[in-house]
C-alpha cells in the first residue's frame, strides 16, 4: 500500500469520526495558534520598542540621576530607587561648554499634567525641555512656532501642543494665541507639532505638551531635571561625546549620582531582554502543543482498541506491519497538521486583531516552526499507537468484539 | 498439491499451562477439490483453519501451499502469501463496517497495490457475479447478513486466490440466506476453485465433496461425500415452500 492510499483511509476514518477529530485537533490548534499569538506580541513589542529607542536618534545618548547597572543579561540592579536626583541645569550648561564633540544637550523634565482650556479637560504628557528639542528629536512644528531661549530664560508662560491635544481641545481653529491652563497655571499656546503617531503599548505621541524647562522646573516645584539628552555630532564622535561627558560630569558630581546610558547599550539589553521573554511566552505555549500532542497520543490508542477487528480484517486480506503503522501514523500526521494548519490560520488571525491594540508582527520563523512542530508531534505520538495497532495478532484481532 | 500438510501440531500456552490444540494432522487437498473440516467446538478445526489460512504458525509440523513451505515465513510474507493466494470468508462476515460495499471489496487489491481505478472496476465485476450490482455503496448495516456474506465472498475471490477458505459461512444467516451463500460456493467450486469449508455441522459439510473430520486435535475420519447436497436444489424447495404458504 502506498502512501497515498495510507492517506486516504486516514482521511475516511478521520471523517468517520467528526466530532472526535474535531477535539483532538482542537488541542493542536489551541497550541499553535497559542505560540503564533504570543511570540507575534513579543516580536511585536520587542520591534516597536526598539523603535523607540532607535527614534531617539542614533547619535543620542541619556545621562540619568543615580547610578543604574546594565546587566549583561538584562535587568539592572541598584536602580535610581531612593536616591536623590542631583542633576541640574548648571550640569547641561557644563557638558555644553565642556564637551567638545556634544551638539545637542537638552535637559528634559517629564510628567503627566491635567491640561484645561475654557470647559474641556485632560491629561497630557508634560515635558519641559529646551528649544533644541525638536531639531535633536527628529520632530517638527506644523504650526506657529518651538518656544525660543528667551522664553526659557524669561519663565515664559507659553506651549506648543502634541496634534491630540491640539484637536481634542480646539478641533478645526487655530489654537495659536489660544490660552490653556497647565497644572493650574495659564500657558499661551504658540505652536502645534506634527503628527508622530502612536507609539507602544498604546501611548499617543501626540499628546504632548512642551513648555520651557525652566517654568516646568517652576511648576513642579524643583531644582532638577529628570533626564538630560546628549546628541554628538555624528555617529563615530558618540564614545568621544560619552567620555567627555562624563569627565565634565565628574568634575562636580560623585559617580552614583548619574549614569551615561549608550543607546545601542540600551537597545542590545532590551532586545536580549525581550527575546528571552518571547522565548518563555513561546515556551509556555508550546506546553499547550504538548498536551494537545498527548491528546492524539491518547484518542489514537483509543482508536486503535476500538478498531482491533478492522486491523484484524485488514491483516487476514493481506496488510502488512507496516500497512498498519503507516496507516495510524498518516491518521495521527493528519490530525495534527490540519490542527496545526488551522492553529496558524486562527493565530495569524489573531494576532492581526490583536494588533489593533497591541504592536503585534506575525513572525515567519513562528509559523514554520509551529507547523514543524505539529509534523513532529503527529508522529512522535502517533508512532506507538501505530506500533501496538501493527504488532497486533490477526486471529486475536478478528475475535475482538 | 495445493495443500499439503505434515504433522501439524499447535500448543497454546496459557500462564505456563501448555493446552495441545492440535496433534499431528497430516493430509493434504489438490486443486479444485471441495473439502468440509468438521468439527464440534473445541475440535481444533479452528486452528487447523487458521493454519491453513496462515494467519497463524504451528508449534511444529508444516503447512505447504503450491509446493512452497511456510513455515520459515516472517509476518509480512504471511500477509503477502494470503493476500495472492487465500480469500477468507468467516461467520461474522467481517467487513469493514464504515466502507461502503466495494471498497470492502476492494480491500485486498489496495494490499496488493492495484490502482484505484482497475480496483474499481474489478470490485464493481465481483459484486455484480454475486448479485449485488445494485448494492455497491451500501454501507454493512443496510445489507441483510446474506449480502454481508455475499460481499464477504466477492472479496475473497477479487484477488482469485487458490484457496477459498469459508469458516462457518452460513452460522449467522437463515436457511434460505444460507442456502444462497452455498450455492455461490458450490458454484465457484464447479468453475474450478478449491474450496474448504470449516463447519461444525454434517449438514453443511456435506455440501463438499470431500470431509476431514476432526476431534480433539486429531483426524479421526477422511472420507468421500456420497450424497453430495446440492444447494442449487435446496433453494428452490425453499423458494417453493414460500410460495405455497403465500398462496395459503
Amino acid at each position: 500500500m502506498n502512501i497515498l492510499e495510507s492517506f486516504r483511509v486516514a482521511i475516511d476514518s478521520l471523517l468517520a469520526n467528526k466530532m472526535r477529530s474535531i477535539l483532538t485537533m482542537l488541542g493542536m490548534i489551541i497550541g499553535v495558534s497559542a505560540v503564533i499569538l504570543l511570540v507575534s506580541i513579543g516580536s511585536g513589542v520587542q520591534a516597536d520598542i526598539s523603535g523607540q529607542i532607535m527614534g531617539l536618534g542614533s547619535n543620542i545618548t541619556m545621562v540619568m540621576p543615580g547610578k543604574i547597572e546594565m546587566q549583561p543579561g538584562g535587568g539592572h540592579s541598584g536602580g535610581p530607587m531612593g536616591m536623590t536626583n542631583k542633576l541640574e541645569l548648571e550640569h547641561v550648561e557644563d557638558i555644553k561648554n565642556g564637551a567638545q564633540h556634544v551638539k545637542y544637550v537638552l535637559p528634559t523634565i517629564s510628567g503627566v499634567a491635567s491640561v484645561k482650556y475654557g470647559n474641556l479637560s485632560r491629561t497630557a504628557d508634560l515635558m519641559g525641555t529646551t528649544p533644541e528639542y525638536p531639531i535633536a528629536r527628529n520632530s517638527s512644528v506644523e504650526k506657529g512656532r518651538f518656544f525660543a531661549e528667551t522664553d526659557v530664560e524669561g519663565l515664559k508662560r507659553v506651549c506648543t501642543i502634541g496634534q491630540t491635544v491640539a484637536e481634542d481641545f480646539f478641533g478645526f481653529r487655530d489654537p495659536i494665541g489660544e490660552k490653556i491652563t497647565i497644572s493650574g497655571r495659564k500657558f499661551t499656546v504658540i505652536g502645534v507639532m506634527s503628527k508622530k503617531g502612536a507609539g507602544g503599548m498604546g501611548i499617543d505621541m501626540d499628546n504632548q505638551v512642551f513648555i520651557p524647562v525652566t517654568v516646568a522646573q517652576r511648576i513642579l516645584g524643583t531644582k532638577n531635571v529628570s533626564l538630560i539628552l546628549v546628541q554628538a555630532e555624528r555617529q563615530e564622535d558618540m564614545d568621544l561625546a560619552i567620555k567627555e561627558t562624563e569627565r565634565v560630569l565628574s568634575k562636580k558630581l560623585e559617580e552614583n549620582d548619574f549614569t551615561i546610558l549608550a543607546q545601542d547599550e540600551l537597545l542590545a539589553t532590551f532586545q536580549s531582554m525581550m527575546g528571552t521573554l518571547t522565548l518563555m511566552l513561546g515556551g509556555i505555549a508550546g506546553i499547550s502543543l504538548l498536551v494537545g500532542g498527548i491528546g492524539i497520543m491518547n484518542i489514537m490508542l483509543v482508536s486503535v482498541t476500538e478498531r482491533t477487528r478492522e486491523i484484524g480484517i485488514r491483516k487476514a486480506v493481506g496488510a502488512r506491519t507496516f500497512d498498519i503503522l503507516s496507516q495510524f501514523v498518516i491518521e495521527a500526521i493528519t490530525l495534527s497538521v490540519v490542527g496545526g494548519v488551522l492553529g496558524i490560520i486562527f493565530g495569524a488571525v489573531g494576532s492581526v486583531v490583536l494588533g489593533q491594540f497591541l504592536p503585534s508582527s506575525i513572525t515567519f520563523w513562528s509559523i514554520v516552526l509551529a507547523f514543524l512542530f505539529s509534523f513532529a508531534v503527529g508522529i512522535f505520538f502517533g508512532v506507538y499507537p501505530a506500533f501496538k495497532a501493527s504488532k497486533l495478532d490477526p486471529i486475536e484481532a478478528l475475535r475482538y468484539e | 498439491m495445493l495443500i499439503e500438510t505434515k504433522d501439524l501440531k499447535k500448543i497454546y500456552k496459557i500462564e505456563d499451562i501448555e493446552v495441545p490444540a492440535l496433534g499431528g494432522v497430516s493430509f493434504s487437498i489438490k486443486s479444485g477439490e471441495s473439502v468440509s473440516i468438521m468439527g464440534t467446538s473445541g475440535s481444533g478445526k479452528s486452528t487447523l483453519m487458521h493454519l491453513i489460512g496462515c494467519l497463524d504458525k504451528p508449534t511444529s509440523g508444516n503447512v505447504k501451499i503450491e509446493g512452497q513451505d511456510t513455515i520459515n515465513l516472517n509476518e509480512n510474507e504471511l500477509a503477502v502469501l494470503r493476500n495472492k493466494k487465500i480469500g477468507f470468508v468467516f461467520q461474522s462476515f467481517n467487513l469493514l463496517p464504515r466502507a461502503t460495499a466495494i471498497a470492502n471489496v476492494e480491500l485486498p487489491m489496495v494490499y496488493s497495490g492495484i490502482g484505484l481505478k482497475e480496483r474499481t472496476k474489478k470490485a464493481k465485476e465481483m459484486l455484480e457475479a454475486v448479485g449485488l450490482g445494485d448494492r455497491l455503496y451500501h454501507r454493512p448495516t443496510q445489507l441483510s447478513g446474506g449480502q454481508q456474506q455475499r460481499v464477504a465472498i466477492a472479496r475473497a475471490l477479487v484477488n482469485e486466490p487458490a484457496i477459498i477458505l469459508a469458516d462457518e459461512p452460513t452460522g449467522n444467516l437463515d436457511s434460505k440466506a444460507g442456502a444462497e451463500v452455498m450455492a455461490i460456493l458450490q458454484k465457484l467450486h464447479s468453475e474450478g476453485r478449491t474450496v474448504i469449508l470449516v463447519t461444525h455441522e454434517l449438514y453443511v459439510a456435506e455440501h463438499a465433496q470431500r470431509i476431514i473430520q476432526i476431534l480433539d486435535g486429531k483426524i479421526v475420519a477422511d472420507r468421500a461425500v456420497s450424497n453430495r447436497k446440492k444447494a442449487k436444489e435446496i433453494l428452490a424447495k425453499i423458494d417453493e415452500k414460500e410460495e405455497n404458504n403465500e398462496h395459503s
